[in-house]
């Protein structure tokens, strides 16, 4: 018996019995669909969460700082988060060294500033401040959607990032062009303000000027050193020139970020490459998701007992026909893949149902989300990819095919002659 | 014995033997027969006597206890069981008491259901059971379901579909213990237009083996009593 006719008179099996199988394909449906509504949701997380870290700025840069203990030689691991107390600040010759590191376009001192930030005549805000160097202005040309770029790096003149603007402030970008604001220290809010605080706002910067790791205000390079001398004084935090916690690396290619940070790793920097972050963030997405696939696949187990118990009726039932199709010639396997391929068919109806049912669902959380905690349009909580999709449905089938197992085998053993017998 | 050079099937001590608890019942024993191609043979006996049984064991539906069946030079006692099933899908056409048709199935579905297994292709296969439909008078019920037909229309249904495959052995099994006397003369009448084949009736009417067959084998307690010719 080939393939075609196995699986046509399988479906002709299901169809003469609708009700029947109707009822337990729904077990299916809902198991699939509970799988299909967990995974989503960990996958739509997971993809806001990369996309956050994946883009072109988070890829370009590095952050190097030295660790005690890194005092050359090779690091066991990369790792990101230290206490205060573990870093030894970087010096202008260190500055000097990651510059020469192959890969590396140029590098600039991370300020590390927090600074009260005071919008003439509206809110006064808690934001970092940093600095911009003569070579990095082109770049950040392309960004400004309101204003322009200082023309005097002499002058005391800032760019904002529009999401302060959107965030913390409520002013359009247009506007804030040309206002004033005032500088104080984290530490320092009662201290007198003289004219050296004041900066005019010059420009307003997209959010693609940013990489994942902040989006401070920009001064020019000076200025930021100047005013983290004065302002940003913390006993257990570098605020000298010449003397800070980390610096930021502009990378030739993207894609040599690991590369590069394993170089910086074994000049005894600590760094850790965007990818390499990412690699651990789908990690623990992958781990998250399985938990939630197997909270999802409890549904589906459950709807097995269902699917068995279907097929052993239907055995049952069929004794007669079986032991005719045998004496007609029927191998037991024939009679076996018959048996499985109903199954089989099944799940595949279940699961396919299912899948849409349990997409539709996201969407329509989604879509609730949207309304409710006003979710920007373009953030979808529940991502169906195509690897779940066949990978739901693909379990189903495999789980009916195991649960329709011992029915079909107790189907193919049959004794022809007693199967005959029957009336 | 007819000559050799016939010979279709044959029987070597057949023998059966039932074990239900601690009583074995010899439904056959030690039964050698030789059946030739083309010859029809009723096979008589009371209930009880073995008959279904040898004709179950010549069908490779049944496996012997010792002895064994040739067919054709193939040895059932020591054929496996896919062995079997090939052997009953391309040499063996059943009749039964009971029709055993498939309920869920229509009259040419029953009767394409050999081809089906045996990988026929779709189109050959349809004009096959159709054209042994109209063979046995039913060329107008094809779409029929069996509960649809009569008792007499059924067994015609059967013996298209065992027919269809063009076994050279038919094995029948009270072919018409289900039926009107009426109906049952225009089944055997119908056996009897199927020249070549061997074709074995399986009945307990005395009556009726001799009107059809020429010859008759009598089974008693699962031997043979008696294998007379006319």
């Amino acid at each position: 018996m080939n393939v075609a006719d196995t699986l046509g008179m399988a479906l002709g099996n299901l169809a003469r019995r609708k009700g029947r199988t109707v009822l337990t394909a729904a077990g299916v449906v809902v198991g699939v669909a509970s799988l299909v509504l967990m995974v989503s949701l960990g996958l739509g997380i997971q993809r806001q969460v990369v996309k956050l870290f994946e883009t072109d700025e988070s890829l370009r840069t590095l952050t190097a700082h030295r660790a005690k203990g890194d005092g050359g030689g090779k690091k066991k691991a990369a790792s990101f988060g230290f206490g205060l107390d573990q870093i030894v600040p970087l010096t202008d010759k260190d500055l000097e060294e990651l510059k020469s590191v192959p890969g590396v376009v140029s590098v600039k001192p991370q300020l590390d500033m927090f600074l009260r930030v005071a919008f003439d005549g509206a809110a006064t805000v808690v934001h970092p401040v940093e600095g911009i160097t003569p070579e990095e202005e082109q770049r950040f040309k392309s960004h400004i959607t309101a204003g322009a770029l200082w023309t005097d790096r002499a002058e005391r003149v800032c760019l904002l990032p529009n999401a302060i603007l959107e965030m913390k402030v409520d002013l359009k970008p247009q506007d804030v062009v040309g206002k004033k604001v005032t500088f104080s220290g984290f530490f320092q809010a009662d201290a007198p303000k003289t004219d050296e605080d004041v900066y005019t706002v010059v420009g307003v910067l997209d959010d693609d000027a940013f990489s994942f790791k902040g989006r401070p205000i920009f001064v020019p390079m000076e200025h930021g050193l100047a005013l983290r001398e004065r302002m940003a004084a913390h006993p257990m935090l570098p605020s000298k020139k010449g003397s800070y916690l980390s610096a930021e690396l502009r990378l030739a290619d993207p894609r040599t970020s690991e590369d590069v940070a394993k170089r910086l790793r074994n000049l005894g920097y600590s760094s850790m490459s965007t990818r390499e972050l990412l690699k651990t963030i789908n990690i623990v997405f992958l781990i998250l998701e399985g938990f939630m696939a197997c909270i999802g696949a409890i549904g589906l187990v459950v709807s097995l007992f269902g699917i068995a118990n279907t097929m052993a009726m239907a055995v049952l039932e069929r004794t007669r026909e079986i032991g005719i199709m045998k004496a007609l010639g029927a191998r037991n396997g024939e009679i076996g893949r018959l048996f499985l391929a109903e199954a089989a068919a099944i799940g595949a109806l279940g699961g396919l149902v299912g899948l849409a049912g349990g997409a539709l669902i996201g969407k329509m959380l989604n879509g609730i989300a949207h309304v409710a905690v006003d979710l920007p349009a373009n953030v979808s909580l529940f991502h169906v990819s195509f690897l779940l999709a066949a990978g739901s449905v693909g379990f189903s089938v495999i789980v009916s095919v195991v649960a329709g197992w011992i029915p079909a085998r107790r189907a193919a053993r049959m004794e022809p002659v007693t199967a005959v017998r029957y009336e | 014995m007819g000559p050799r050079m016939t010979e279709l099937v044959r029987t070597d001590v057949l023998t059966r033997r039932y074990v239900m608890g601690e009583n074995v019942l010899s439904a056959l024993d030690g039964v050698s027969l030789s059946f030739e191609q083309g010859e029809i043979a009723a096979i008589v006996g009371r209930s009880g006597s073995g008959k279904s049984t040898l004709l179950q064991l010549l069908g490779g539906l049944d496996r012997p206890t010792s002895g064994n069946v040739l067919v054709r030079g193939r040895r059932l006692a020591e054929c496996s069981e896919d062995e079997l099933a090939l052997y009953r899908r391309s040499e063996v056409g059943f009749i039964f008491q009971f029709f055993n048709l498939v309920p869920s199935r229509t009259a040419l579905q029953n009767v394409e259901l050999p081809l089906v297994l045996a990988g026929v292709p779709k189109s050959e296969r349809i004009a096959r059971a159709d054209a042994l439909l109209e063979r046995v008078g039913l060329k107008g019920r094809r779409e029929h379901r069996p509960n649809q037909l009569s008792g007499g229309e059924q067994q015609r249904v059967a013996i298209a579909r065992a027919l269809v495959h063009d076994p050279p052995l038919l094995l029948a099994d009270e072919p018409t213990g289900n039926l009107d006397s009426r109906t049952a003369t225009e089944i055997l009448d119908l056996l009897r237009t199927l020249t070549g084949k061997t074709i074995l009736v399986v009945t307990h009417d005395r009556a009726l083996a001799d009107s059809f067959a020429r010859r008759t084998v009598e089974l008693r307690d699962g031997k043979v009593v008696a294998d007379e010719r006319r």
